[in-house]
């Protein structure tokens, strides 16, 4: 009965190939990532190595490509532009999007903490394009006249519009970092007559504070290269903003506007992608930073999480 | 014994503040959607018509209707689908079926992450150099296709691997001990109990394909084509860059067309996204184990 | 067109010598055909009194070190903008309206100043300056509506204004019209041909003429 062990009939290869065939896929996540940086690095390669300045590029505002006589590729003011948007959304969202997952996580049971949860998901699945239509034709109108503005299409349209976009992915992560913490910290809390805020403040936030972090730094992600909402509510202006009220233009934004006329192999062209390259680099560190966090969280609760669970079972 | 009953009195009001403070942040988060959908359903709903729906748009697209942007998104979605959910399941099958916690793992999973986190904008750029330029298919569905494909490779992935993992480990031990392979195992036990957990994956990657604009503004989506695309090759209208276009470079659009076309676009995606959701919801009231 | 994709490109501004090495690079040599004009006209909200503005005043208004930044500066009080500031309206840095305005206002040597909003359409310009009546912009004139008021333009302080129209921009009296090209890849054959000589012909011409543009030269259309 010991001939399984070195059986090598049909079975045997089927199970050997898609073996194969499933760590292909598996490895494809891999390659697709370093094919992405590998191809935009190809296309902006030129740029990179020829005509990047690095005090230009970080230091100066002036972004003029097609100049003539005097072509300048600086890019402070679309990253102030895009770190202003980013910014404000942050402000406006993070602390509803905090509070929503303690709610979600922390109050609400059975029928309404699903709905709830199946609600945030929709708010999610809006696409960019219908939101910058929204920016465009409704909160517009209704900045000019609620603030007295001349121009409604500014870092707080963005804000908004960028803030509502991030929030579900934000409420999601921040509630399952509330889920990890084990039952065990509130049991214990509880018993000792805490009241449910003071639980939640107490001891859940606290112990979830790695993955609160995270939740944030994916939401700082997800406003950092949005791109249609920000081209079309922004106003795109290239312009250090001083006031949630000035337009600005954001690296996406640029890229989104100006890449479909501009010709392949330029050094406008290759500059584009340089953005793209920036882009890619900042929200790698962002997505690694998060996992970092998220990683170590869990980490925490798998040393002492089981402890108190397990004395509290004789 | 009386200190005890205030205290509690004043915590039990402070309990419900905070209890109403968070239900108000979660409303203000969900109001939107409920504010956008009506203000959609009210200026664009006169727009609405089989019309509208099935012929062309004529006069510099200030009238007529999106047939050639609704016809080339489910071009689109379909051929994103085609080249996305083998590769998805394959990779999930993988994380979830074989792959040991080490390094390769890790490294997997963290690409995957940053596949799901690249900006859109990014992703338009890779699609442009790599299927465009290095691989000569032209601004062409096929290109943009799998553009998106890659974009939304993560959705299938992260669902299909939940589901997988929510097969219990005594089925795949049971199997295993009659004598099958691995793959037999997944194949006659693993992927039938998850099948339908895979769709619910399936269905939501349907809804981010179709309302992504950026990845395919440069690879393949055109602003106007007098005529249906005829295969992968040709370029195509879309539904996300039709309302872009026309609610920023078209003169004299009258302005119920821009939202009639948003309420469209965002209908089929909320009724994707729904669909996948009341599956879900079906399924696990259905669970037998 | 450069990179071998369409047969022709419709184009607002003459390819710059090095789009056409890049166009011959991928073997495709690109032949030149001005099919109408395009008067650009300078758009102001309309209960702006202004009624004239001069090519010095735009420049100093959209050019790099220029100083006018309010609307009293031009002489103006313009109602519904209390904060007195000129939003400067303008397009992408690689349209050809871009290009043109700059080549026709600002000269070969100046360039934009950055700060104004840059539009991704036509239809956005003359959208913003619709609803904003602190705004500034410029547009082609086939992009006009009647929510929108165009001010003449005079070249120097005591030159005639001319206001923009199809009229003014074949007559050449108009100061910011510029001609519209077709490009083709190589000497246009069969049907490429035939379109552009429809284009070219009387009829295609009218059509020019009709949506808001210039035609070529004189043509009769009933």
């Amino acid at each position: 009965m010991t001939h399984a062990a070195d059986r090598r009939d049909l079975a045997w290869w089927i199970d050997r190939t898609m073996q194969v065939l499933v760590l292909a896929g598996g490895l494809s996540a891999i390659v697709f990532i370093a094919g992405i940086f590998l191809f935009i690095t190809r296309e902006g390669a030129g740029f990179v190595f020829d005509r990047f300045d690095f005090r230009e590029f970080f230091f100066s505002p002036r972004w003029t490509p097609t100049s003539n006589h005097n072509p300048t590729y600086g890019a402070l003011a679309l990253i102030a532009g895009t770190a202003s948007v980013t910014g404000l959304a942050m402000v406006v969202s993070v602390p509803f999007s905090l509070g929503a997952a303690i709610y979600i996580g922390e109050f609400a049971t059975g029928r309404v903490r699903e709905t709830l949860k199946v609600l945030v998901e929709l708010l999610a699945a809006i696409p960019s394009v219908v939101w910058g239509f929204i920016g465009l034709s409704i909160m517009n109108p209704l900045i000019i006249q609620v603030f007295d503005v001349p121009v409604g299409l500014n870092v707080l349209n963005s804000g908004i519009i960028l803030g509502l976009m991030a929030a579900p992915i934000m409420t999601t992560i921040a509630e399952d970092a509330l889920k990890a913490v084990p039952d065990g910290y509130r049991e214990a809390a509880e018993a000792m007559g805490a009241t449910r805020w003071q639980v939640t403040f107490k001891v859940v936030l606290p112990a979830a504070r790695n993955g609160l972090v995270a939740a944030t730094l994916l939401g700082v992600g997800r406003g950092f290269g949005e791109t249609m909402a920000v081209l079309m509510a922004s106003g795109h202006s290239v312009n250090l903003p001083t006031s949630p009220f000035d337009s600005v233009r954001a690296l996406t934004a640029t890229i989104a506007a100006e890449l479909g006329e501009t010709a392949a192999g330029s050094d406008h062209y290759q500059a584009l992608f340089t953005l793209g390259i920036f882009l890619f680099i900042v929200t790698f560190a962002i997505n690694l930073a998060a996992d970092v966090f998220v990683r170590g969280g869990r980490r925490k609760y798998r040393r002492r999480g089981r402890r108190p669970a397990a004395s509290a079972n004789p | 014994m009386f200190e005890a009953t205030e205290r509690n009195r004043r915590n039990r009001k402070v309990e419900g503040l905070f209890r109403l403070l968070f239900l108000w942040m979660t409303c203000m988060l969900i109001l939107p959607v409920a504010l956008i959908l009506g203000v959609l359903i009210v200026r664009g709903g006169p727009a609405i018509s089989w019309e509208f729906l099935f012929t062309r748009p004529i006069n510099n697209m200030t009238a007529g209707g999106i047939l050639p942007a609704l016809v080339g998104t489910v071009w689109l979605v379909v051929v994103a689908l085609i080249a996305s959910v083998p590769v998805g399941v394959a990779a999930a099958l993988y994380l979830s079926e074989y792959a040991p916690d080490n390094r390769l793992t890790r490294a997997i999973n963290l690409a995957i992450i940053n596949l799901a986190g690249v900006p859109s904008i990014v992703h338009a750029l890779f699609g442009l150099g790599a299927f465009v330029i290095f691989f000569r298919f032209g601004t062409s569905i096929l290109a943009a296709s799998l553009t998106l494909a890659i974009m939304t490779l993560p959705v299938v992935i992260v669902a299909t691997r939940e589901s997988l993992q929510t097969v219990p480990l005594a089925f795949r031990e049971a199997c295993w001990n009659m004598g099958a392979t691995r793959w037999q195992t997944i194949r006659k036990v693993v992927l039938p109990n998850s099948v339908s957990g895979i769709l619910t994956g399936v269905i939501l990657e349907v809804s981010r394909t179709a309302g992504e604009t950026a990845p395919i503004m440069f690879t393949g989506a055109a602003v106007f084509m007098p005529f249906l695309p005829q295969g992968v090759l040709d370029q195509t209208m879309a539904m996300s860059l039709h309302l872009f276009v026309i609610s920023t470079q078209v003169p004299d659009v009258p302005e119920h067309m821009p939202f009639g076309v948003a309420l469209v676009l965002i209908s089929l995606v909320l009724a994707m996204n729904g669909l996948s959701i009341a599956f879900r919801v079906y399924l696990r009231g259905r669970k037998k184990w | 067109m450069i990179n071998g994709t369409v047969d022709i490109a419709n184009s607002s501004r003459k390819m710059k010598d090095s789009e056409i090495e890049l166009a011959r690079g991928n073997g495709n040599d690109p032949i030149e055909f001005v099919v109408g004009f395009d008067a650009l006209a300078v758009y102001v909200h309309p209960d702006n009194p202004l009624d004239q503005v001069s090519l010095e005043q735009l420049a100093e208004l959209y050019g790099e070190g220029g100083d006018v930044d309010a609307w009293s500066q031009l002489g103006v009080e313009v109602p519904g903008c209390s904060s007195d500031e000129i939003v400067r309206v303008s397009r992408q840095n690689n349209s050809g309206t871009y290009v043109y305005f700059r080549e026709a206002v600002l000269g070969e040597r100046r360039d934009f100043r950055l700060g104004s909003r840059d539009m991704h359409g036509s239809k956005d310009v003359v959208d913003l300056v619709e609803n904003t009546p602190c705004a500034i912009g410029y547009s082609g004139l086939a992009y006009a509506t009647d929510h929108v008021k165009m001010p003449c333009v005079r070249k120097g302080e005591d030159g005639d204004c001319v206001s923009p129209s199809v009229e003014t921009a074949i007559d050449g009296s108009y100061p910011i019209a510029r001609p519209l090209f077709m490009y083709t890849a190589g000497e246009p054959q069969g049907a490429i041909r035939e379109y552009l000589d429809w284009v070219l012909s009387d009829e295609g011409q009218c059509i020019v003429y009709e949506k808001g543009y210039a035609p070529r030269g004189d043509v009769n259309c009933s």
